[in-house]
């Protein structure tokens, strides 16, 4: 262990100081220097004036100085065998360090240099932030070493660079960890950002090494590939144009692709996986360590092209009935002929099988594949290979099949490490490393169609659009997701909605009447899921509501829907009477192409939304048991195998089993709270619910019966209504209490509860007020009154009216 | 101690470097400059003992090794190492394959591809004596480099003595 002391009169720690000093000041002058010695020099002696010489002797020094700062001073080399701290620094801080530094010093210095001012864009971590919290005092800087000595071995870097420095320096703050949390950080996040860091200045290291890809006769023993040069990509020219390509993830599937082709046996290889994997990269990667001459790749492969075919282009050229084939089978012999040709069909899918923009050739394929002398790479979705598979045995038998698993999440941080900076040049910003944390854990859940890294990619590549001074922030990619999918992602942190959150029974209340229990669990779930401390792998809610038709178990949906979903289209209602098939199963989770109203094509759309599974006692067993998983861990598997994702949505079963018992119960002079137990326990006996379905939910609501002063509540909602409705024509109705005790009367139905309430105070109430003010008795600003008469004489006159079309109104007069 | 002993004892070997800072150091300690502050003297020779170090030490090696790379490059862009190895394989595959058929489509065929494995020695040759040339003048240059590259140093002290001297060349006939 080396003694970590610093030597401010070391040689490394004085040449480093020049180092800095000629690359503040004198860099840029040292060139034109240069020139202008030379020239004067020459000027000088042509005219015959010996102090010519002189100048253009010395115009050596201000070369030498160039040349010193770019061979050594630029990027000082670190010691052999460090024994002090000064032997392993950077040349860039090591020259600006004080005699006696104290933390407050390094962390200024490292702020004005790239590795402090990355972690300070990258990770809000910035020097100036940094210097409030640091000591002043230089005994302390004696823990910042050592624990740069350690980052620095931990982290495998070259030198103790100002991204190594910073780490240290934050993890020498007592308590940091509160501090990094605060910024959604972690120990372990702050050592990926040293990585990130130093695989940035290998990236820039390696792009000013000129890569040999065999010259200007490389191809002369080759032939010429006039078709293939039409119809095909050629991906190692692209790549030899200065596109870059780095294979973070999937090394191993690089590996098995050049050893399929390396040995004997069938030339083909099909890189199976789902979209957005890297099936695609890895060609590019794969083509491009062809084309460099210092790879390590076996001679038979060196210098070998790879082409890219596309259904797209050659089906266009060939419209003529077996065109197509012989335009291909023209191609291929090409490409066999040339020697050094590899083809590669991306989404092979789209030649083996007949449709629009894609052909089928498996039969002119299968032969070639088959003799396997024509190297080919075939990229396809899983899904796609199994069913060509199942149609054609004999093709998956001529394959040699390389899986592609999705990205981990570590790979996936290091892929978009490594693809944002292509982002950020085309979209001008730049992205914090919590930026990337939230895309891949946002993708994960939102993203459907990919999968890892290029689920995480696209996300992060919307929420470009969303940066704040050209910032991306995790804020940045949750915005992303909350505009394009209408999900509440982040933690409510506006005013406006925490108030709203911590009202929301009173809200609620302002359009239902009581059900304060329902109202209470309802809110509760939402204030929990918005205070994230919510257990993210289940729905926000899941409720089952029971009790009679008319109580507002609906309207309680309705209400939640509008209040905080955004609008009662809000809402995904599925009336599960029309799922009392077996069959009925695969129109839940029925493909949103073919069944654009599934549950889990409308979930997907709309994952932020309240589901309200009406009448669910009258749904088929199997479709019950496939919503377990559903209520269970939040996601159900569609057709096409995908996991959708319920985990924001509050899910409302409602249900009439049992409305006469409680009722009864009811009638009986028992409160919900005393009889709940027990009739959950008779649902069950009857047979009605199974107890593994009533256990998933989080609650079981009653609802109870309205009493009359209740539904007189809800009477006064309707007009409320009624009001709102009115004000366009700037007057407003005012019942009175005689009046709506009688609509009452009325409007309540007790197998009906408050609904058919609603109908009884339009037609009252609305139809008065057409007549008095198409009769021109009501001025813009008057308040309409209305009598029990005039309730009387309409409400009346309907129910003669209905009595004399025969409809029943027992249940009325009862 | 000027300039010139730090030169001479620079110039000599490497290793000696860390016996010219101590010295340095001690010097500073010991505060022999009388009309610099020791600590601008200390920081000059500090200068002249890291430049020269490195352009005899590092700087020759790393310029050597630059122009190695170019040798390499210059190699690469003229396919040179691939020209030898496919000498003599027929050019762009012309006439290449195998053809079956009579005797005489046989010997039709060996000699096309003959004739290709001739043009195409040729065409390659050619392209190798060109990167020979290429590389040779290149190699050339390299050399005056590195025999230049111990002389630069010296370059103002020659240009002050020419100038003393006051020798000019003249253009009038």
């Amino acid at each position: 262990m080396a003694e970590l002391n610093f030597n401010y009169r070391s040689y490394r720690a004085d040449k480093a100081r020049i180092g800095v000093a000629i690359g503040r000041v004198w860099l840029n002058l040292l060139t034109p220097a240069v020139a202008l010695l030379i020239i004067a020099g020459i000027a000088l002696i042509i005219i015959e004036m010996p102090v010519g010489w002189a100048l253009l002797g010395l115009a050596a020094v201000p070369a030498m100085i160039y040349e010193w700062y770019k061979g050594e001073l630029y990027h000082l080399a670190v010691t052999e065998k460090p024994k002090t701290i000064d032997d392993m620094l950077s040349g860039e801080i090591l020259g600006r360090l004080p005699r006696n530094p104290s933390p407050f010093d390094v962390a200024m210095i490292v702020g004005q240099i790239p590795g402090g001012q990355f972690f300070g864009a990258r990770f809000g971590l910035s020097a100036r932030f940094l210097q409030e919290l640091l000591s002043k005092d230089s005994a302390d800087m004696q823990a910042v070493w050592d624990k740069a000595w350690e980052i620095r071995k931990q982290t495998n870097s070259h030198n103790i660079s100002a991204a190594v420095l910073i780490v240290a320096l934050i993890q020498s703050i007592p308590g940091y960890e509160s501090l990094i949390n605060r910024l959604q950080l972690d120990s372990q996040d702050l050592l990926a950002g040293v990585y990130w860091y130093n695989h940035l200045r290998k990236l820039i290291e390696a792009s000013r090494t000129p890569t040999r890809t065999g010259g200007i006769a490389r191809d002369w023993s080759f032939g010429w590939t006039p078709l293939l040069s039409r119809f095909g990509q050629n991906i190692s020219q692209q790549i030899g144009k200065g596109s870059s390509v780095q294979l973070v993830a999937h090394d191993e599937s690089l590996g098995k692709l050049i050893a399929t082709f390396s040995k004997g046996g069938r030339q083909n290889a099909v890189l199976v996986g789902t979209p957005g994997v890297g099936k695609t990269q890895i060609i590019h990667a794969f083509a491009k360590k062809l084309m460099d001459a210092n790879a390590d790749v076996p001679d038979n492969l060196r210098f070998r092209q790879v082409f890219m075919l596309d259904a797209s282009a050659l089906i266009p050229a060939a419209p003529g009935r077996g065109e197509v084939e012989d335009l291909l089978m023209r191609i291929l012999s090409e490409a066999f002929t040339a020697k050094n040709i590899i083809i590669c069909l991306d989404n092979a899918q789209l030649f083996f099988e007949e449709g629009v923009g894609s052909v089928d050739i498996s039969n002119l394929l299968l032969p070639i594949l088959e003799a396997g002398r024509l190297r080919m790479v075939l990229t396809m979705d899983e899904q796609r290979f199994l069913q060509i598979s199942q149609r054609n045995p004999a093709m998956s038998n001529v394959f040699n099949r390389i899986n592609i698993a999705p990205a981990t999440k570590p790979e996936t941080i290091k892929v978009m490490q490594e693809q944002s900076i292509y982002i950020e040049l085309s979209h001008q910003v730049t992205y914090m490393y919590q930026a990337l944390e939230e895309a891949y854990r946002l993708s994960e859940r939102y993203v459907y169609e990919l999968a890892m890294p290029g689920r995480a990619l696209r996300l992060l590549e919307t929420a470009a659009d969303y940066s704040e001074d050209g910032l991306v922030t995790a804020e940045s990619v949750r915005q992303a997701i909350e505009k394009t999918t209408d999900v509440k992602v982040g933690v409510a942190t506006g005013d406006d909605e925490r108030e709203k959150l911590l009202n929301l029974e009173n809200l609620i209340h302002e359009r239902m009447i009581n059900q304060t229990r329902a109202v209470g669990v309802v809110s509760d779930a939402l204030r929990r899921a918005r205070a994230g401390v919510r257990n993210q792998d289940r729905p926000i809610g899941t409720f089952l509501f029971l009790g009679p038709t008319g109580v507002g178990k609906t309207e309680l949906a309705k209400a939640l829907a509008e209040i905080y979903f955004g609008g009662e289209n809000k809402i995904i209602r599925l009336d599960m009477n029309e799922f009392v098939s077996n069959d009925d199963v695969m129109r839940l989770i029925a493909d949103g192409a073919d069944d654009a109203n599934s549950l889990t094509a409308q979930v997907m759309k709309q994952p932020f939304s309240v589901i309200l599974l009406d009448e669910i006692e009258k749904a088929h067993p199997n479709v019950l048991t496939t919503l377990l998983q559903l209520l269970d861990e939040g996601v159900l598997r569609d057709v096409r195998n995908r996991e959708v994702s319920f985990r924001d949505a509050i899910i409302i079963g409602t249900s009439n089993a049992g409305a006469d018992r409680i009722r009864e119960y009811i009638d009986r002079g028992y409160d919900i709270e005393q009889f709940e137990k027990q009739f959950v326990d008779e649902l069950i006996d009857s047979g009605q619910f199974k107890s593994e379905f009533l256990n998933r939910f989080d609650d079981i609501v009653m609802f109870r019966p309205l009493n009359h002063a209740e539904l007189l509540q809800v009477v006064d909602l309707i007009l409320v209504g009624v009001n709102k409705t009115l004000s366009l024509q700037k007057v407003s109705v005012n019942v009175a209490q005689d009046a709506k005790e009688y609509l009452v009367y009325a409007g309540y139905d007790p197998r009906l509860g408050a609904r058919p309430m609603r109908r009884v105070v339009q037609r009252a109430v609305e139809n008065t007020v057409a007549k008095q003010m198409l009769s021109g008795q009501v001025d813009p600003g008057s308040v309409i009154e209305i009598s029990l008469e005039q309730v009387q004489a309409i409400v009346d006159s309907k129910f003669k009216a209905d009595e004399i079309g025969g409809e029943a109104v027992e249940t009325r007069d009862s | 101690m000027n300039s010139i002993t730090f030169y001479w004892l620079l110039s000599s070997r490497q290793c000696y470097k860390d016996r010219i800072f101590e010295a340095l150091s001690r010097l500073r300690t010991e505060n022999e400059f009388s009309l610099l502050s020791s600590r601008q003297c200390y920081n000059y020779s500090m200068f002249l003992v890291g430049i020269l170090g490195w352009w005899y030490g590092g700087g020759w090696t790393s310029r050597l090794q630059m122009i190695v790379n170019r040798l390499k490059a210059t190699a690469d862009f003229f396919s040179i190492g691939l020209m030898f190895k496919t000498l003599f394989a027929p050019f762009r595959q012309i006439s290449a394959g195998r053809i079956s058929g009579s005797v005489a489509d046989q010997m039709r065929a060996f000699a096309d591809r003959t004739v290709s494995r001739v043009v195409g020695a040729i065409a390659r040759t050619c392209m190798i004596i060109a990167g020979v040339i290429v590389l040779s003048i290149q190699s050339l240059f390299g050399l005056i480099i590195m025999l230049f590259w111990p002389l630069i140093p010296l370059f103002p002290i020659v240009g002050l003595i020419a100038m003393a001297i006051g020798w000019v060349p003249t253009w009038q006939s």
